[in-house]
């Protein structure tokens, strides 16, 4: 066994909870709103309806493979050769998504903050971290996000609240003028990012109760999709749709609107803190099971020897992916939530879906059920 | 285990040189903080821009107090083909690295306002350092020669136009608009931004042989003008400037400003004067303490038409004659000569907006929320149709209390 550590149903909940919200309030608002317009909120708050479909294949997946993670049963399921390709297809989406999170956050470091620093500092650094994180495991990660996801969630809240007398709900109007084709469009974007649960696949083993994962799934979804949905209500009422579509990060200039008496300004900082923790969970969680993944894949003994080769390919990836900003924002509007659902969140979840299906069905072949693990 | 320990230590320790930053490092005495930035257009130059930061003394930090009329903020100004370029030439000057993050205002001149004001927006909105929060305030005049006016109140120009700001926020006519409002009145289709007007004016003290003569005029600039040329000036904001897009459209003066207001529904403070139903050749003074507007557009057969309800509520707050206006009959005349006069003040402010094409109000806005299919059909055209759209306006108001007392107190001689 690769991971001697055993996680709770909470804890699950919350790590899926911080892995899908870090990112998703930073980036996505200002995408939908570009796409919904008025109806920016809508597209937020249906999202998720994506993700269920996910979460439901995973966890039956996970049913039918008690004790085995994704990179094991897609060879279970798949035989040797396609099923090692499967989960190696597994490895490199795992780490092209934690690549994009610390780009996004080395981005957004210094085009707000430290505008002389290279951002290979930042990347650097952080990635330095998450790979301690790793090498100490699953149970630790998860332990250090109890306490990260008070620190995050507070200080959302606190934005929002303070940000409260700035809101003029009017520009929530008018309601659907523009049918639904564009919101659908645009609950496409969240998706991609509320795909994130996939990671449930690879964790879903080391629950202390599996039997629980859909519920811990599904709790996480909605937490993270309400926060979401009360963020893009804020943005479009502070800024109005038009607006909005045109900021990089709406949630740090959203931030910068509040001033309450001259006294309570400048919340950017705030942003940072909760954009820097959720960043270092998130990684953390997406470098963990790229290297699992691959230790896994090579049959190996332990985690330990993929770890820093796979955090140098990170590190490298995170920088020569994206030319510049421009580059980013467009490939994350209008490449990732094709690429990410169709294959990872969506194709190859249906595909080990329907292959356990024909192979039980048609040819008789019983999967992992028997071994009735507790 | 221990040796572990001890390595870990070694390394926070290390830590400790690099948390304060490498290349972004931030020392305290090494900022100049700028406390407003004044942005002109200078036009037919190719440098047109001219940048004037407001820098706070050094010195002067942490000894406000007993400054003794000492200057605490320091001038530097800079010309460029653009805002960033003039401020890099300020910097030339400055023996400190510009800190923009403590300037909350931004003061723009009339001519770069009639020349648009997307430059300054932009930059406002792309430097991380500049806040969404800072006021945005339009000059009459060069806002250099607004920020050289000599304070008065306060201990600098700043902390004057700051305290103004402060004050404006109750009395509302002058309602100062941050920059992150405007930005979106300007992106909002069918809605026009406004903000407000800062001039250096003489004093009421100053003015007043003007009012009583033509030949105060004469007598500054001739013999006797040793007065005149040091004639004190001082800050005030003086009315709103509506914008068309984001070119400087008109100013609207304090009545009109009040009637443009009473339109967008904004709680106004403020006081206003009434013919004393008793005596028409006295006046009445009111309150005004609350407000509620409500816009509805109609469309019928294809014609646009809104309809403004006001409903204002305020008290009696003096009266010159000696008249008993505690009555129920007087007290309903008030009311309806209040919501004339509130009526006229809308009047005027619609028809000046319509003068300058400019729906400031936001009339465009509302019927794209309630009608979103009407509006996209002329959603192109509205300024043209903005200005012939009739406007319905019914005011209700009401007088609330009396004050301390109810009427007036009777002097034996002229009681009847």
């Amino acid at each position: 066994m690769l991971e001697k550590g055993r996680i709770s149903p909470r804890q699950t909940g919350q790590l899926l909870f911080i892995t899908t919200i870090a990112t998703v309030i930073f980036f996505a608002p200002s995408l939908i709103a570009s796409l919904a317009g008025h109806d920016a909120w809508l597209a937020a708050l249906l999202g998720p309806m994506f993700t269920l479909i996910t979460l439901l294949l995973i966890t039956w997946l996970g049913r039918k493979h008690p004790g085995q993670t994704i990179f094991q049963y897609s060879e279970t399921i798949l035989g040797k050769w396609l099923g090692k390709a499967v989960a190696l297809l597994y490895v490199w989406g795992f780490l092209h998504i934690g690549a994009m999170a610390v780009r996004e956050f080395g981005d957004f470091m210094t085009t707000s903050f430290m505008s002389h620093t290279p951002i290979s500092v930042f990347n650097f650094s952080m990635l330095l971290l998450c790979a301690w994180s790793v090498l100490v495991g699953l149970e630790v990660i998860a332990r250090m996000n109890e306490f990260i996801i008070i620190l995050i969630v507070s200080f959302l809240l606190l934005i929002l609240f303070f940000s409260l007398p700035n809101w003029e709900l009017d520009y929530l109007l008018p309601f659907f003028a523009r049918g639904p084709l564009p919101v659908l469009q645009a609950a496409l974007i969240p998706a991609a990012w509320h795909g994130n649960i996939i990671v449930l696949a690879v964790i879903l083993p080391f629950m202390t109760r599996p039997t629980r994962a859909f519920l811990a799934g599904t709790a996480a979804i909605f937490a993270s999709t309400t926060l979401l949905t009360i963020g893009v209500v804020g943005m479009t009422a502070i800024f109005g749709p038009e607006l909005s579509s045109s900021f990089l990060f709406p949630l740090h200039l959203f931030a910068q609107t509040i001033n309450i008496g001259q006294i309570i300004t400048r919340f950017e900082s705030v942003v940072m803190t909760t954009w820097m923790a959720g960043i270092f969970i998130k990684t953390s969680v997406f470098y963990y099971c790229a290297a699992l993944g691959l230790a896994q894949v090579l049959n190996l003994k332990e985690v330990r020897p993929v770890v820093l080769p796979l955090g140098i390919i990170l590190g490298t990836l995170s920088i020569s992916l994206f030319q510049d900003v421009t580059m980013l924002g467009n490939f994350l509007k209008e490449t990732r939530p094709y690429y990410t659902i169709s294959l990872y969140f969506l194709g190859l979840p249906l595909l080990l879906f329907a292959v356990t299906l024909i192979r039980e069905k048609i040819f008789g072949v019983c999967f992992g059920e028997q071994t009735n693990e507790a | 285990m221990k040796r572990r320990n001890c390595i870990l230590a070694a390394l926070l320790a290390c830590s400790l040189i690099f948390t304060s930053g490498c290349w972004d490092q931030v020392e305290i005495e090494d900022l100049a903080i700028v406390r407003a930035i004044a942005i002109d257009y200078l036009p037919g130059r190719r440098a047109p821009y001219l940048v004037t930061l407001a820098i706070k003394r050094p010195a002067a930090m942490g000894q406000q107090e007993g400054g003794g009329g000492g200057e605490q903020v320091v001038f530097y100004a800079g010309v460029g083909a653009s805002i960033a370029l003039a401020i890099e030439q300020a910097a030339t000057h400055i023996p400190r690295r510009i800190f923009l993050t403590h300037n909350d205002l931004v003061i723009v001149g009339e001519q770069l306002a009639k020349h648009g004001l997307l430059p300054v927006l932009d930059f406002v909105v792309r430097n991380p350092d500049m806040r969404l929060s800072a006021f945005l305030l339009i000059a009459k005049g060069t806002g250099q020669e607004l920020l050289h006016t000599a304070e008065r109140l306060e201990g600098s120009i700043t902390e004057e136009i700051h305290g103004l700001i402060d004050q404006a926020e109750d009395a509302a006519e002058t309602q100062p608009v941050p920059i992150f409002r405007f930005l979106r009145k300007i992106t909002t289709p069918g809605e026009e931004a406004y903000t407000v007007v800062i001039q250096a004016s003489p004093l009421p003290k100053d003015k007043l042989p003007a009012a009583n003569g033509e030949g105060a005029q004469a007598g500054e600039g001739g013999g006797n003008g040793g007065g005149g040329a040091k004639q004190e000036k001082s800050l005030a904001l003086a009315g709103m400037a509506v914008f068309r897009s984001d070119r400087l459209a008109g100013i609207l003066n304090h009545s009109e400003a009040r009637g443009k207001l009473w339109l967008a529904g904004m709680t106004t403070r403020g006081i206003m004067a009434v013919d004393d139903p008793v005596h028409p050749e006295e006046t009445v003074t009111l309150s005004l303490t609350r407000s509620q507007t409500k816009i509805t557009p109609s469309v019928q057969a294809g014609r646009i038409s809104f309809r403004v309800e006001v409903e204002a509520e305020g008290d009696l707050i003096s009266q010159s004659s000696q008249a008993d206006l505690s009555t129920a009959e007087m007290i309903e005349k008030l009311n309806s000569a209040k919501a004339g006069a509130i009526k006229v003040e809308m009047e005027k402010a619609l028809q000046k907006m319509r003068q300058l094409e400019t729906d400031v109000v936001g009339f465009g806005a509302i019927l794209k929320r309630r009608e979103p299919k009407i509006f996209r059909e002329v959603a192109d055209r509205w300024p043209e149709i903005f200005v012939e759209v009739p406007v319905e306006i019914l005011v209700k108001a009401n007088i609330r209390r009396t004050g301390l007392q109810a009427k007036p107190a009777q002097p034996l001689s002229t009681a009847k």
